[in-house]
This record gives C-alpha cells, structure tokens and sequence, in this order.
C-alpha cells in the first residue's frame, strides 16, 4: 500500500521531466539560429522561454526562478501581457542582480563597426556643418553692415536706380567685390544685377 | 527696426557664439557646443564621436541628464575613439589605463559627469530605453601646447610632433592612404662621443630608446599596425613614404632623455598611386577600402 504514492511520485517526476525538453533550449540549433549574431540568438532565447512559460509550463516557470522571468519580461516589452504583472517590491533587487548578471555575461564590450569610408564621410560633414554655420554668420554680418551702408547713402530708397553704386564700387573694402543678394533689396529696382557672396 | 537696433541686436546673437545642436544616435561632432540627445524610441546602441583640432583635447560634460540608470541606460565617456573594437590610441601610447579611460555616468557619484580626453578625439557611449530620455553633452576645445596622439581631420597637411623629455610613444594618425614626407627629424644630442655599437639591419630602430616609425593598417589601433619604415637618426634632407593603406600612422618613441621633434607633410594618393594588389604577395598587409 504505501509503494502505491511512491509510484505516482515517481511517474509524475518522470513525465514533468519528459515535458522539461520542451521549454528548455534545443541542443541542436534550428537553421533559422545559425549563423545569426548573438544579439538575434539570445532575443530568440528569451521569446522562445517566455513563449514557453507563459503557455503555462510549470517545468519552464521551475527552470526559471521568478526573477530572472520578471527580468526577461521586462526586457522583451512585447510580452509583457503573456505574464502576470506582479511587481513586487522586494523582488526588484533580486531582479537587478539577475539583469547585471545576464549583462555581464552577454554584453559585448562598447564598439561601434563603421568602415573608414564612413567613418571619413561622418568627419568630412561634420567640418563642412561648422563651416557652413560660419559662413551664414558671416553672411548675415555682411548683409547687415552693407544694408546700412546702404540706407545712409540715399535720401529716398524707393527711386530706382539708373546705374550701379557709384559709392560701392569706389569704396570697396573688399578687393574681390562687394556684392549684395538681390533678394535682400525688396523693393529697389536696380539696374545691376547682385550676387550673393560668402565668407567661407 | 531701426538699422542700429537692428545690429545690435545681430551682434549680440552672434556672441552667443556656442552651438546649440540636437545629437542624432550616431553622429560627428566637430565644434564647441551643447549637443541635447532626446530619444524618440529606445536607442540601444548609439555612440558620438568627437573631434578637434590636432592641438586640441576636448572637455565634456553631462547636463540635464535623465535617464534610467537601473532599466539598463548609460552614457559612457572615453578617452579615444573605438572602432571595430580596436582603440586609438592604444594601450601602449595612452597615458592611462584601459578602465581610466571610461566615466561612466551611472558610477559617477557626483551629480554631473565631466571627463577630458588626453587628445583631440574622445567620445560618448549611450543607451536609452525610454522615450523622452536624454541628455545635454557640453563640448569644449582646451588647448594643449604639446599633442601627442592625433587624428587628422584630413587627408592632406602637415604636422610638428615635440616630446620635450617625457617618456611616451606618440602617435599621429591619418585615416587615408597617403605619401608621408618627412621633412625634419631631430632625435636629441648622444650623451657622450663614443660610437654607438653597429646595429644590424634587420633589427631596425627598436633597440634604440628615440625613433621615429611610420605605420600602415587596416584598424586604428596603432599597436597591431605593420611597420614600414623606422628611422633612428636625425635628418635634415627630405625622406618620404607612401602608404597605401586605410590608416596612415606616423610615431615617435621617445626615452624622456632627450627633446624629440619630428615634421612631417602628408598628401592623399591618388588612385593611380595605390600599389596594385598582386596575387600571392606578402606585402600586402593592408588594403583600402
């Protein structure tokens, strides 16, 4: 009589150990594994054991420890409605152990795999960013000091201009010459025509 | 407005001469300013890269950060760049050791973290998993009146490398192919008249503590570059290189017994003057891309 509960233990050891295989990891790797990066292998993982444990396999939920299920559950977000959401206060250091743990042991260290040529490319804007910024700074002074050159010069800005600027031709600063975007004369109508011209 | 409100008001802006910048995940920056990262979605792997002028280190400093240190954020700062896990410079140019060279933010205790770089690169690490994280990063140029250790911005210019009796290996770093002239080398005074033992050829200049050595590789970590040439003696004529390969370096050891100046000139090859990639030759040890 008392071998009877022995055996009942026994064969429901021996089942919940034939069902383990079925949430635990494959010894032999799906095609669909191989040959991906590691980061795409353990996403893989954690989706198949969540998948697994919240199909309601108690042997996945014994595998795992309530923690590191609480951790995986956090870091794959999507899943988050498969598990229960307990947060339990004194389970969250547990739970940071475990994340620094599984951190430690996956992460590869910091590097960032650009090629020269990009890497060549990314230097190459970021000069040309800095120089363009500069060159609209200097533009928006020239514009600026040249409109009031400009203003002081003539008593009535509206009466169209018969010839170029006597006074800017003359008197020009600069010995590759000074010429102003004609957009910026609004409603002057000159008979030259005016370029814009940069500081680069 | 009238016109001298107006440029007033023009002058004022542009004293405001720092740049105020929205960072993207992967990104170059090149000049002084605050650079405001805002996630949008998690960004796992992002990184910044930053670069000054080769007699410049940068300063860096973390404001208005808000990130989640203990859902698995951080922002790193290193001292150098890394690229395809190779580090520039490496170990045995740098001043510090490895784990020196990164601040971290998440172990920083004080509220803000600074950090300043022993060259003219240095970059940040960051990961953020929440939208509307970020951080404002700082960047500042201080000047550093004797380089050791540089990227050039470009594949053409020149350069003075002085190691005024100090004890450090020197690296400056070109990542083109390019012809190297070198256009003065002085590897300081001998102590006494008598004639240095004959060095045999194949050693080279690395039993000598000052030398000059140019490198060329497919990384930027100069220790696993191949040497091209070395040069252990002063010179006043011209001697000049060409390297076709991805990364052109050009170092100097130096013993601290002596002050050490090199000057050199580089210019990119042109395609036609890459070498032709001959099948089954073992001089090829690096290519470009």
């Amino acid at each position: 009589m008392k071998s009877a509960p022995l055996l009942l233990l026994l064969s429901s050891v021996l089942l919940s150990s034939h069902l383990r295989p079925a949430a635990g990891r494959p010894r032999t790797f799906p095609g669909w594994l191989d040959g991906s990066g590691r980061l795409q292998q353990t996403q893989q993982m954690d989706e198949m054991l969540l998948r697994a444990a919240a199909a309601g396999d108690s042997s996945a939920s014994d595998l795992l420890s309530d923690n590191i299920l609480r951790f995986l559950q956090r870091r794959s977000p999507d899943h988050l409605h498969l598990l229960p959401p307990e947060e339990d206060e004194s389970d969250d250091g547990a739970v940071r152990t475990a994340a620094q743990l599984l951190k430690r042991s996956e992460e590869p260290p910091l590097s960032i795999d650009l090629t020269f040529h990009l890497l060549r490319n990314m230097i190459q804007m970021a000069k040309m960013e800095s120089q363009r910024e500069q060159a609209q700074l200097n533009r928006k002074v020239l514009d600026e000091t040249l409109l009031e050159i400009m203003e002081t010069d003539f008593s009535d800005p509206l009466t169209p201009l018969a010839s170029p600027l006597p006074h800017l031709q003359a008197h020009n600063p600069l010995n590759s010459g000074l010429l102003v975007d004609s957009r910026q004369m609004g409603n002057r109508r000159s008979s030259c025509h005016f370029h814009s011209f940069s500081i680069v | 407005m009238s016109v001298t409100v107006r440029t007033q008001l023009l002058l004022f802006l542009i004293s405001l001469s720092s740049r105020m910048g929205i960072s993207r995940c992967l990104d170059m920056l090149a000049t002084d300013g605050y650079f405001t990262f805002v996630a949008s979605r998690p960004q796992l792997t992002c990184a910044a890269f930053i670069i000054a002028e080769p007699s410049e280190v940068i300063s860096l400093e973390l404001t208005d950060v808000s990130i989640d240190c203990g859902a698995g954020d951080f922002i790193k700062m290193f001292d150098g760049w890394v690229l395809k896990g190779e580090k520039f410079p490496s170990s045995r140019d740098h001043p510090l050791p490895l784990h020196q060279r990164y601040t971290d933010y998440c172990s920083s205790t004080a509220p803000g973290a600074t950090s300043r770089s022993s060259q003219n690169v240095a970059m940040i690490f960051f990961r953020i998993h929440s939208p509307d994280s970020g951080f404002t990063l700082a960047v500042k140029k201080l000047h550093n009146p004797f380089p050791c250790n540089i990227m050039s911005q470009s594949p053409e210019g020149s350069f003075t490398m002085v190691m005024p009796h100090q004890r450090r290996n020197c690296s400056f770093s070109v990542i083109y192919p390019v012809e190297i002239r070198l256009t003065e080398l002085s590897l300081g005074q001998a102590k006494s008249n008598e004639l240095s033992p004959q060095r045999q050829l194949w050693s080279g200049c690395s039993g000598s503590g000052d030398y000059v050595e140019l490198l060329g590789g497919n990384g930027v970590d100069t220790s696993k570059m191949f040497p091209v040439a070395d040069l252990c003696f002063s010179l006043s004529g011209l001697a000049q290189m060409k390297i076709g390969c991805d990364n052109s370096v050009v170092r100097l050891v130096s013993s601290g017994n002596y002050i050490n100046r090199v000057s050199f000139q580089y210019r990119l090859l042109e395609q036609n003057e890459l070498p032709k990639t001959r099948e089954n030759n073992l001089d090829n040890f690096c290519s470009v891309e």
